[in-house]
């Protein structure tokens, strides 16, 4: 009889530990899941920006296309990978490839923004001004929300690798999480196109 | 019966269910005795007869130990289920039961017309009956169907399948937020989430069943023959007897629940008065070939929180469903309706419905409102009970709050720089103190935006002030737990730093954190601790004094003995100064919320009668009384004032 209890009482304490540690990398998988639509909003209303930025400046900019088109081609390569990403946002690879479309977004912005110092007429540009300022602002949003992103990743991530749940984490299927962390694009870059 | 009556009501099939669970569980118990004794008995057919399985033998049908065994066993399932149930669905609220549905968060900011109008009517109806905002989930789903789910208005959110979003128009989503917002207000998205809590435990015992079918070989007896026959046969005896709990958990919905979808339908029609929306919207689910169904793992577990029947079970006729069948409840609502439904044509009919959508967002609201002055007595009648008016004072306000600031509140980023907006001191020189310390303590591009918009925020009309405060909290629940750390820290250090805290803006910094401590350091309920108005009086006198010196002065003594007088018998007498201080009256607040409902109706009487005792509301001793109401989770419904 103590055989009988034994067993059933080991059986049902190792069910329902196991149905704890699996609600609990759920819960905090979704967790990181929703997070990340905030960026989501965020980064539509950027690359929804960056076409309005470019035509406004185009008129001032004609004989720099080269750069124009850098832009729109790297805002074309971001806006792909993010509709991956928010389709999964527990895909480390789809993180990675949308942090690198990001960074190199960041680059193009970046030598966009360094010709236009050169031009003072698109400068005082009222279109372009106000445009550029609700740019700032969505980036500081992004990085917000991103950051919220990357806490909750870290949580997850963390919780994974403590034992137990390191035991089942592989067995059900949960894979480490990947922080979404934009390397800040070079600065040299800006010199080359200058002049 | 008013708001308070309906929440007593709630509590009391709070207690019916937890009566019914007491029977379940001895009837489950039964059931698996019954079913270890049989699966025993089977189990010596394969083992050799002289030694006997576990020592039980086979003239036996009643056996003391195989009935602790199996009773200690089932016990501990469902009670361990159900209480670490309880504790997961407590610590993570409304939005747990979102996640679990494999809901996704629908940020605020997002500028897709069809998410605009639905989280357009989602603020409107929140603002309009003095709730806080809800944050909302969508649920990828063909199926038209909505919940509310929370276990106080903090950390209750609200869910929307896609089909509901894209096949319903304004009114017909106005109709089932509407039916939605009734529930939580008549306190039964509470109850739904301990019933939800508890039924996990019942339904445990036929999982159970199905883990010990498929257990992996591990003794040595097994590895030589298989998974040993008598487990194989306990599991499939557990998970038949497992069955029992699961129809007794729809049983228990059934019981619990049905009624309460009659109230809320009729709720809902009372507060859009329009019902044709909810109607029709019930009308479409009925020709609509996905109807309300959601397909999803967990939609057994929560099929009682929906507007609509989620899901169809083999043994589930329309008496045994969750909710009433779709005829009666339109019947109930329009009683010509003849049970014919129309074909719905998902392609045409969304497709029309996104445009219509895009071109709403086009044009400003119609200014009239018809108006009802609000005349004191009618105040208590109204907590709970918002009606067309209200909302149509919300959409008229929501369209009075300039564009910018409404965009400012949506986002977790910008919604922090409003905040510490709203706190700042209308005097210049306090205010400079007060922004001083924020560009110490706050990020400093927020400071930047915070200066941005302060001067807009400090225009604000007073009406629109708390209205504000309820609008960003679903953006700032979007924090993570550091973020939100750095946050509150930022809001107590603005609040003291000018030495001068206005009655209203403690009120409104309250709601604020006590709403959003609700999501990020998570409480449960409070609990019921006053039944009597003897053992609360103390508290109620620090709440009333406060009240009666800020407001009125050298009256002060008079209004506060009057007000007593309502609760009372004997002469009260206004306390000394010495006492009335803030943490105090924080204090005193946070009590007044542990009582019962009635005695929270007559306490709501008298802060009434103390703030207004000349007998006009103005639009700030409205918002005070709304602001103070919310303290004691009683939503006052928007007031149209003079």
């Amino acid at each position: 009889m103590t055989v009988l209890w034994i067993v059933l009482g080991v059986i049902t304490f190792f069910i329902l530990y196991t149905i704890v540690i699996y609600n609990r990398l759920v819960k905090m998988k979704n967790r990181f899941k929703n997070a990340f639509a905030q960026i989501d909003v965020q980064l539509k209303r950027r690359y929804d920006l960056i076409p309005n930025l470019v035509e406004t400046a185009k008129g001032y900019l004609k004989h720099e296309q080269d750069t124009l088109t850098h832009v729109i081609e790297a805002r074309n390569q971001a806006m792909a990978a993010m509709k991956r990403a928010s389709a999964h946002p527990d895909d480390g690879n789809a993180i990675k490839a949308l942090a690198g479309a990001e960074g190199l977004l960041g680059g193009a912005m970046l030598n966009f923004n360094a010709l236009t110092e050169a031009y003072p007429d698109l400068k005082a540009d009222q279109t372009m001004a106000q445009l550029s300022e609700e740019l700032t602002s969505t980036e500081n949003k992004v990085s917000f929300a991103r950051q919220a992103y990357n806490d909750e990743v870290m949580v997850y991530n963390t919780q994974r690798e403590t034992f137990p749940d390191v035991l089942f984490a592989g067995m059900m299927n949960f894979k480490s999480a990947e922080l979404f962390e934009v390397t800040n694009p070079e600065v040299k870059k800006r010199v080359e196109v200058s002049f | 019966m008013n708001f308070f009556g309906y929440q007593e009501q709630a509590r009391k099939n709070t207690a019916i269910l937890i009566v019914l669970f007491v029977l379940s569980v001895v009837l489950i118990s039964m059931a698996v005795y019954f079913a270890m004794v049989l699966g025993i008995l089977m189990g010596q057919m394969f083992v050799d007869q002289d030694t006997g399985f576990m020592g039980f033998s086979a003239n036996q049908l009643w056996s003391w130990d195989v009935f602790y065994a199996s009773t200690g066993i089932t016990l501990a399932v469902i009670l361990g289920g159900s209480v670490y149930r309880i504790r997961a669905l407590s610590e993570g609220g409304g939005a747990a039961v979102a996640r679990m549905l494999g809901g996704t968060y629908l940020p605020s900011a997002s500028r897709n017309p069809l998410d605009r109008r639905l989280l357009n009517v989602v603020e409107e109806m929140a603002i309009a009956s003095g709730l806080p905002v809800p944050p909302v989930y969508l649920l990828e789903q063909q199926g038209i169907n909505a919940f509310a789910a929370g276990f106080s208005p903090s950390d209750t959110v609200v869910g929307i399948t896609r089909g509901a979003l894209e096949l319903l128009n304004r009114d017909q989503l106005q109709g089932v937020m509407a039916h939605e917002f009734s529930h939580i207000l008549n306190g039964d998205s509470a109850m739904k989430m301990r019933m939800m809590g508890l039924l996990f435990g019942i339904t445990l015992v036929s999982d159970a069943g199905i883990v010990l079918m498929t257990m992996k070989p591990t003794s040595r007896y097994s590895r030589d023959r298989g998974t040993h026959p008598g487990l194989l046969v306990m599991g499939l005896l557990l998970f038949v007897v497992g069955t029992v709990g699961v129809v007794m958990a729809d049983f228990i919905k059934r019981a619990v629940s049905r009624q309460r979808e009659f109230l809320a339908d009729a709720s809902a029609v009372q507060f859009t008065r329009n019902p044709t929306g909810i109607a029709d919207a019930l009308k479409i689910i009925g020709g609509y070939k996905a109807g309300s169904k959601v397909s999803h793992v967990a939609t057994g577990q929560a099929s009682h929180f929906f507007f609509g029947n989620a899901l169809k079970s083999w043994y589930a006729s329309d008496w045994w469903a969750t909710h009433p069948p779709l005829e009666e409840r339109i019947k109930r609502i329009e009683p010509r309706f003849e049970g014919k439904f129309e074909k719905v044509n998902y392609k045409t009919r969304s497709s029309a419905n996104i445009s219509h959508a895009a071109a709403e967002l086009m044009v400003a609201p119609d200014d009239e409102v018809a108006v009802s002055y609000v005349v004191p007595d009618d105040i208590i009648s109204r907590v709970g009970s918002p009606n067309i008016e209200s909302v149509q004072e919300a959409t008229l306000l929501m369209a009075k709050m300039p564009a910018r600031i409404r965009d400012f509140a949506h986002d977790p980023y910008t919604a922090r720089a409003a905040v510490y907006a709203l706190l700042l001191n209308r005097d210049t020189q306090k205010k400079s103190v007060q922004l001083q310390v924020l560009e110490k303590t706050a990020d400093p591009s927020v400071f930047r935006e915070t200066l941005d918009i302060q001067m807009e925020i400090e225009s604000l009309a007073l009406e629109l002030r708390l209205p504000l405060a309820e609008m960003v909290l679903p953006a700032l629940k979007e924090m993570s737990l550091p973020q939100y750390t750095v946050f509150k820290k930022s809001v107590g250090a603005v609040i003291k730093a000018d030495h001068a805290v206005s009655l209203f803006e403690f009120v409104l910094y309250r709601m604020l954190i006590r709403r959003l401590d609700g999501e990020f350091v998570r409480s449960a309920s409070l609990p019921i601790k006053y039944h009597r108005m003897k053992t609360i009086l103390p508290h109620v006198v620090v709440v009333l004094a406060l009240l009666a010196r800020t407001g009125h002065g050298e009256n002060a003594a008079s209004v506060f003995t009057e007000s007593m007088a309502l609760l009372a018998d004997e002469g009260h007498l206004l306390p000394d100064k010495k006492n009335a201080r803030f943490s105090h009256f924080d204090k005193a607040l946070t009590e007044l919320n542990m009582a019962v409902p009635h005695l929270k109706e007559s306490i709501l009487k008298a802060v009434v009668h103390c703030v207004l005792c000349n007998g006009v509301i103005s639009v700030k001793e409205g918002e005070l009384l709304r602001a103070i109401a919310d303290g004691l989770d009683c939503p006052m419904p928007l007031m149209v004032t003079g």
